[in-house]
């Protein structure tokens, strides 16, 4: 008797959709029992009928009671299902006084009274190989129990050779085939080789071939296939996406286009009507520098127009200016990029305060102010000319302190801005005006070269009297302090 | 009668009006909010006092530009 086998065809997985119907449980991983099984009692269990070998692990302790406690009941299987019970009987006394004890119990459990018949001359066979086992079978229930003191996996083998004995209600009706013979005999062998031999000549009976291509490929094309569809799946999801981009896209498009053209349209027809007009009539933006006396026009170039913004710096914060007024330390009196007095004698702070006062608080005093601006129409740009070498007509006027030194049009750009996009020209010029009427006189840098201009012994005629009278500004302070025109 | 222009930084249109209305009327009229921003005629600044004036007041005799602009300041 040969050791454990633990791969058979009869006994794969696969074989178990061909016999269906019987089963065993493997013992120490060997599985010839299935295999033997399968090949002899397929061709012979009933319609209806199932078969199950079932190893058992069995350690009764002196007084054998366990045993009792382990045993299969025939109760716990329908009326289909058939079995073959293998007890492994390993008693922790394995006296021989023990050992009869042991069976004596058994057959206490396996009266024929109840049915149950043994086999004692088999029994004897297997006495003979030195396998001590009881054998109990139920003819009427078709259901067998042995009982194999200290079962090891050749004995196991060596039960499978009985299995006519041990199942004779399946052999009565079917004699063994030689086949069938040759392998009983083989379960008997030292070597296990004739065994194999024979077992798998039974499996050749059976279209596993065939069996393995459709388990294997079973469902493989729907995978395949399902795989495709996930990808075209995806696919046209991302096409679907490109074209709703596509579509969103294309609207916009067609919106932007539309008003684009309306504005085409519009434009086209007003240079139409202009040149169409017979009084040559001034367009609106003729009539508003023409209106506005404010605006000096100096020169245009395609979009861009070149003007001088004229003034008074007469939009201011007073409530800075009173703060600021009562500093002594402030750029009023204090030249912070010299760190020192604005160096003009005959202007004392005394003086200084008392024309600041004037322009800022009375108003007697106006301070005519200029700027000037490059526009540009077309790419909606404005800015205001640094360091503009002004003509001679605008001596008058001091350049507004912020755009003429700064450029810098704070607040007032963003508004024209907006204008220039909203193609309101009209707008975006008259806050070019507005920003030269304003000095932010929380600007100490701009407020420093406000003073600079006021204070210098050089300064021009840019200060106003209330009569319209435009002078210097150490005139005006004499005019306050005199309460009149000085004469040359 | 005088073409006046009156607008602000959402909508501007010329009107002919009396040379005897005055701007408050005429302001109320185009739908602008005098009351905030600054008021402009012709680039000059309105003071207080001004808006009851008439354009005649002002020597308008044939156009104006009567605009309202924000009030922002340069730096």
């Amino acid at each position: 008797m040969f050791g454990t086998i633990t791969d058979l065809t009869l006994a794969s997985p696969m074989a178990r959709k061909l016999f269906p119907r019987i089963s065993a449980q493997n013992f120490r991983d060997d599985v010839s029992f299935l295999a033997t099984a399968r090949a002899l009692l397929q061709p012979r269990l009933p319609e209806g009928e199932s078969f199950d070998v079932i190893p058992v692990p069995a350690a009764p302790n002196g007084e054998c009671t366990r045993i009792r406690g382990d045993l299969i009941r025939l109760e716990d299987f329908d009326d289909s299902t058939r079995a073959l019970v293998v007890y492994n009987v390993t008693p922790s006394d394995q006296s021989r006084e023990a050992l009869e004890g042991l069976l004596r119990s058994l057959d206490a459990s396996f009266q024929e009274a109840d049915g149950w018949v043994s086999l004692p001359d088999v029994e004897t066979f297997l006495s003979q190989k030195n396998v001590s086992a009881r054998i109990f079978l139920h003819p009427e229930k078709r259901f067998a129990e042995v009982f194999v003191l200290s079962l090891t996996v050749p004995k196991w083998h060596l039960l499978q050779s009985l299995l006519p004995r041990l199942l004779p209600w399946y052999f009565q009706d079917h004699p063994l085939s030689k086949q069938e013979l040759d392998l009983l005999l083989s379960l008997t062998r030292t070597n296990g080789e004739a065994y194999q031999i024979a077992i798998e000549a039974f499996a050749a009976q059976y279209d596993f071939r065939s069996l393995k291509i459709r388990e294997g490929l079973q469902g493989f094309e729907t995978r395949m296939e399902r795989a495709q569809i996930q990808d075209l799946y995806d696919r046209i999801q991302d096409i679907d996406r490109r074209l709703e981009d596509l579509r969103a896209s294309f609207a916009r498009y067609c919106r932007d286009r539309e008003e684009l053209a309306l504005r085409y349209f519009a434009l086209n027809a007003k240079i139409e009507r202009a040149k169409d007009a017979q009084s040559g009539e001034d367009s609106e933006l003729t009539e508003y520098f023409l209106c506005n006396k404010s605006l000096h026009f100096i020169s245009s170039e395609e979009s861009k127009i070149k003007f001088i913004v004229t003034g008074y710096l007469d939009y201011f914060d007073p409530d800075v200016f009173d703060s600021t007024i009562a500093n002594a330390e402030s750029f009023f009196f204090y030249d912070y990029n010299t760190n020192s007095g604005y160096g003009n004698p005959e202007m004392t702070k005394d003086r200084i305060e008392r024309l600041l006062r004037a322009i800022f608080q009375e108003g007697t005093i106006k301070v005519r102010t200029c700027a000037a601006f490059l526009v540009d129409f077309g790419s909606y740009r404005c800015s205001a000319c640094r360091n503009f070498i002004y003509p001679v007509e605008f001596s008058g006027y001091m350049p507004n302190p912020h755009l003429d030194r700064y450029a810098c049009l704070g607040n007032n750009e963003m508004e024209i801005l907006e204008a220039l996009k909203d193609k309101n020209y009209i707008q975006a010029l008259e806050y070019c005006v507005a920003a030269n009427r304003n000095l932010n006189l929380t600007d100490t840098a701009v407020g420093t070269v406000f003073m600079e201009y006021l204070l210098n012994p050089e300064a021009g005629m840019f200060l106003e009297l209330p009569d319209g009278t435009c002078v210097t500004p150490i005139d005006a302070i004499l005019f306050l302090e005199e309460g009149e025109i000085p004469h040359e | 009668m005088i073409k006046v222009t009156i607008g602000n930084n959402v909508k501007r249109e010329s009107t002919i009006l009396d040379e005897n209305t005055t701007l408050r009327t005429a302001l109320e009229n185009g739908g602008v909010d005098y009351n905030t921003g600054m008021m402009h005629l012709d680039g000059a600044p309105l003071g207080p006092g001004d808006l009851d004036k008439t354009f005649a007041d002002f020597g308008i005799r044939e156009k104006c530009f009567l605009l309202n602009v924000i009030k922002a300041d340069n730096a």
